[in-house]
């Protein structure tokens, strides 16, 4: 009897269950159009249109960051757009060997000091099918410049005339050889009129390049594209008749994604993940240096950093190849010099003080820090002394590689201790100068000249992390030399002469190459990573095989 | 009755006011400049330097003293403007209303999950009170929910779509991909609505007007009907606190499974230090957790006749 009851008691229950799983079930069918509004009816669309269209061939990417608008006069999406969506291209573009290529214009010359002349190609049209000319490209660019707070620190561009229909010309605020280089950034795509609304508000981005825009669901972070029948360059080698880029922001998330099959490129995936997904046969890993660095930069109002061995010291402490190959997993690489040895203007001779901790430790002891009470732990001048290492979480690698260097302190008797904060409180305590090591990110070659890395690095005044407190004006006026020459082998020499000169000075050393991953479908064809570029590169010829 | 909500729902506006209050003044104490957070979130770090930050601070209007700052934005959220966020340069009104669906959607069915498990299971094993199943239930449902939530969603992930490929790993393209959030949601509230079910219902069963019920020979169900009734009002209590627990645990959730909702949008506003948006999430969540308590209020003096709310006021 009582187990009769039991059983109905169980059969009860699970029917409870069941009923449970069919009013989700319905609730989720029922609910959807209502949640989506006036997208549903664009979705219909689709998806009658994948039915009569039995071709058709998506290719999915994944992103990290959540997409809100596309307005890339104010830099909103420009990176996606210009990048992985290749919906936007811009006058100049930069190769996988970092030297420039004409793309939009054929051509260029500065005529003067200030004055830069362009000449644009004749056969391109934005994807509304109006005409790419010297007023389109006015139009964009002026309203960048008004909307957009980092534009003219970039560019220099004042204003813009039009000498004939495919001819413009850059007025300049300033004498400024690098302008090419600076419009291959992604601030400088150029997008059509068409893309705002005659009120003024950005509708959707209407480019020139082999993508068009298709739709985007802002509630669901999911942007849309197809191919452009008149694109200027033709059609490329690919059967890709739609890319699809979603939002997915944990990187865990996003390797499994892409693991199971739910997207064919994931890039930015945690390191830990990273030995399952190369033994997993639904995905294929690649890796690549990147022109990114992981730099580390001293404090130089510390009494005891002003002391130059000690500063090398701190450098001959770490094991740079072992953080490469244990920390980082090969996500990244050896830096021989200040760069990446394929940046054209890099050092490779410069002195970048490899891991020897027995030099290190004699430095030290020279330096005035040794252990004075015998507890194995170096004073300095018999004052306790922490290295505090302060790190954003921003880039994969930064907290890792700086817990890492607090091992390779305590090998050689210093104390220390890794802050791992968010972007904005490292700033604040850079700023406020409590901490001896910042570690930090920086994209080399964001604009792909010889003078970039080392204005944004070594530059004197520039209080970032990247370039805590350091002054040398003899490097300065290198710099100043370099950015103003334009014969490019004069250029890169003056770089490699300022990079060598900031190596011996010590104020930033880099810790290691910034490695991309990718987790592709392992039928993804045409796909090359670019170490030029700043997020990365999905090019047009990129396909799945069958 | 109306008297006492139209005197609830005045201190629900207080309380929004001094919430918003609280956030916009701390949101300036915490370090970092809003100027170059904006900078770094939109354009990326590289874009930092003195010209950008100064064309930034202008465009936002930032150097102003945070106290007429306040008192701008005060003005306008009166009257429902809530600005435009500086991360995503659309009026936040509009970002909100885009998401507030996604989450709504997946709160309500995590709760209809947690609900619709953790009461039966609650009456359950109250009647099989120090049984073998009440003992593997509550240690089942504890352990479960002291997991962390990242560790559960990532756990889900892996098994229900990545090994056994039932449903998708993330996002919100398909029907079924709701499942594995709302299921990651609702663990964290199973395990307190089970055990508060359980402890209430043995409370009443404890009563003598049971003891006296049941002597009469009442029929065993209506019997249960009737302790369940009493049972209630402790339940209701909990079920409006676990309405937090859902905004709260969405931020997580949401991000981990890219759920395009007001969690994973909060995230960023923070990270950007994107005030207006910061706000406006900050005051849909506390109106929500307010008005949600409200509702468990009248919800009491509909099942439970004792409480009298004149007696109150």
């Amino acid at each position: 009897m009582r187990k009769m009851k039991q059983k109905r008691k169980i059969a009860l229950l699970l029917s409870i269950m069941m009923a449970v799983g069919l009013f989700t079930g319905c609730g989720k069918t029922q609910e959807e159009p209502k949640a989506d509004g006036a997208k549903t009816e664009q979705e219909v669309f689709d998806q009658t249109e994948k039915n009569a269209e039995p071709k058709e061939k998506e290719l999915r990417i994944a992103v990290s960051e959540t997409m809100g608008d596309f307005d890339a006069s104010q830099g909103n999406g420009s990176t996606i757009l210009l990048e992985i969506a290749r919906l936007g291209e811009t006058l100049v573009n930069v190769d996988n060997n970092f030297k420039l290529q004409p793309n939009l214009a054929t051509d260029w010359e500065a005529t003067d000091e200030l004055t830069w002349v362009f000449n644009l190609r004749d056969d391109v049209t934005f994807h509304d099918g109006s005409k790419f000319n010297a007023e389109a490209v006015k139009w964009w660019l002026e309203k960048t410049r008004d909307n957009m707070p980092s534009f003219d620190t970039y560019t220099h561009i004042k204003s813009v005339d039009v000498l004939d229909e495919y001819k413009v010309q850059f007025n300049l605020n300033k004498p400024f050889s690098e302008l090419p280089e600076a419009l291959t950034n992604q601030c400088a795509m150029i997008l059509s009129k068409t893309s705002f609304n005659d009120d003024g508000t950005f509708n959707t981005p209407i480019g020139t390049g082999y993508f068009r825009f298709e739709s985007f669901d802002p509630s669901k972070s999911v942007l849309t594209l197809v191919p452009y029948e008149n694109y200027w360059a033709g059609k490329p080698d690919s059967s890709i008749t739609r890319r699809v880029i979603r939002s997915i922001p944990d990187p865990s998330t996003r390797a499994l994604a892409a693991s199971n099959g739910e997207v064919d490129i994931a890039a930015d995936v945690p390191f830990s993940d990273l030995k399952g997904l190369e033994s997993d046969e639904n995905v294929r890993v690649e890796k690549f240096n990147s022109a990114r660095t992981y730099i580390y930069s001293f404090n130089l109002d510390k009494e005891y950093l002003q002391d130059l061995n000690v500063r090398k010291a701190l450098v001959y402490a770490i094991n740079r190849q072992e953080i490469v190959d244990k920390i980082l997993l090969g996500v990244g690489g050896v830096a021989k010099g200040p760069m990446m040895e394929n940046v054209p203007w890099s050092n490779q001779d410069a002195e970048m003080y490899d891991y020897d901790p027995e030099m290190a430790k004699q430095l030290l002891d020279e330096a005035g820090f040794v252990d004075s009470d015998n507890d194995g732990i170096r004073e300095y001048k018999g004052q306790e002394v922490k290295i505090k290492i302060i790190t954003d979480t921003y880039r994969p690698g930064n907290v890792l590689i700086a817990q890492a260097v607090q091992g390779y302190y305590s090998q050689i008797g210093l104390d220390s201790e890794a802050q791992a904060l968010d972007f904005n409180t490292v700033k604040a305590v850079t700023e406020e100068g409590d901490f001896d090591l910042t570690a930090s990110s920086i994209a080399s070659c964001y604009i792909p000249s010889a003078s970039y890395y080392i204005t944004q690095c070594y530059y004197s005044g520039l209080n970032t992390p990247k370039s805590a407190r350091y002054s040398n004006p003899e490097l300065d006026k290198l710099i100043d030399q370099c950015a103003a020459e334009s014969d490019q082998a004069k250029k890169y020499e003056l770089s490699r002469q300022a990079q060598a000169m900031a190596m011996e000075d010590l104020s930033t050393f880099t810790m290691a190459l910034y490695g991309a991953v990718f987790i592709l479908n392992p039928n993804i064809t045409g796909f090359d990573y670019s170490p030029a570029v700043h997020d990365f590169v999905v090019p047009i010829t990129t396909d799945i095989a069958d | 009755m109306a008297k006492v909500i139209g005197k609830r729902l005045l201190s629900i506006i207080f309380v929004l006011w001094a919430v918003a209050t609280l956030t916009y003044f701390m949101v300036h104490v915490t370090p970092g400049d809003t100027a170059s957070a904006i900078v770094a979130s939109v354009y990326g770090p590289e874009f930092i330097d003195e010209n950008t930050l100064a064309r930034v601070t202008e465009k936002y209007d930032l150097d102003r003293p945070i106290i007429s700052q306040y008192f701008d934005w005060l003005k306008n959220a009166v009257c429902f403007n809530f600005g435009t966020s500086y991360r995503y340069n659309m009026p936040v009104k509009d970002i909100m209303l885009m998401r507030l669906p996604n989450t709504l959607k997946l709160g309500f069915t995590a709760f209809l999950i947690s609900t619709l498990i953790g009461i039966p299971l609650g009456i359950w094993t109250a009647y099989r009170q120090n049984r073998f199943i009440d003992h593997f239930t509550r240690v089942s449902t504890l352990t479960l929910s002291s997991f962390p939530g990242f560790w559960v969603a990532l756990v889900l992930i892996i098994i229900f779509a990545y090994n056994l490929k039932l449903f998708p790993t993330s996002g919100m393209d398909t029907p079924d991909s709701i499942v594995l959030p709302a299921v990651t949601l609702s663990v964290g509230m199973l395990a307190s609505t089970t055990r508060l079910m359980r402890a209430s219902m043995i409370e009443v069963l404890r009563q003598d007007y049971m003891l006296t019920a049941k002597s009469k020979g009442i029929k065993k169900t209506a019997v249960g009907f009737h302790a369940f009734r009493n049972a209630i009002p402790t339940i209701i209590t909990v079920l409006g606190l676990q309405i937090g627990h859902i905004l709260g645990g969405s931020v997580l959730v949401e991000s981990v499974f890219a759920w395009p909702g007001l969690g994973g949008l909060f995230n960023d506003a923070v990270a950007a230090k994107d005030l207006p948006l910061m706000e406006g999430c900050v005051i849909l969540v506390t109106f929500g957790y307010a008005f949600a308590n409200l509702l468990v209020d009248i919800l009491y003096a509909a099942v439970d006749p004792r409480v009298k709310y004149q007696e109150v006021s």
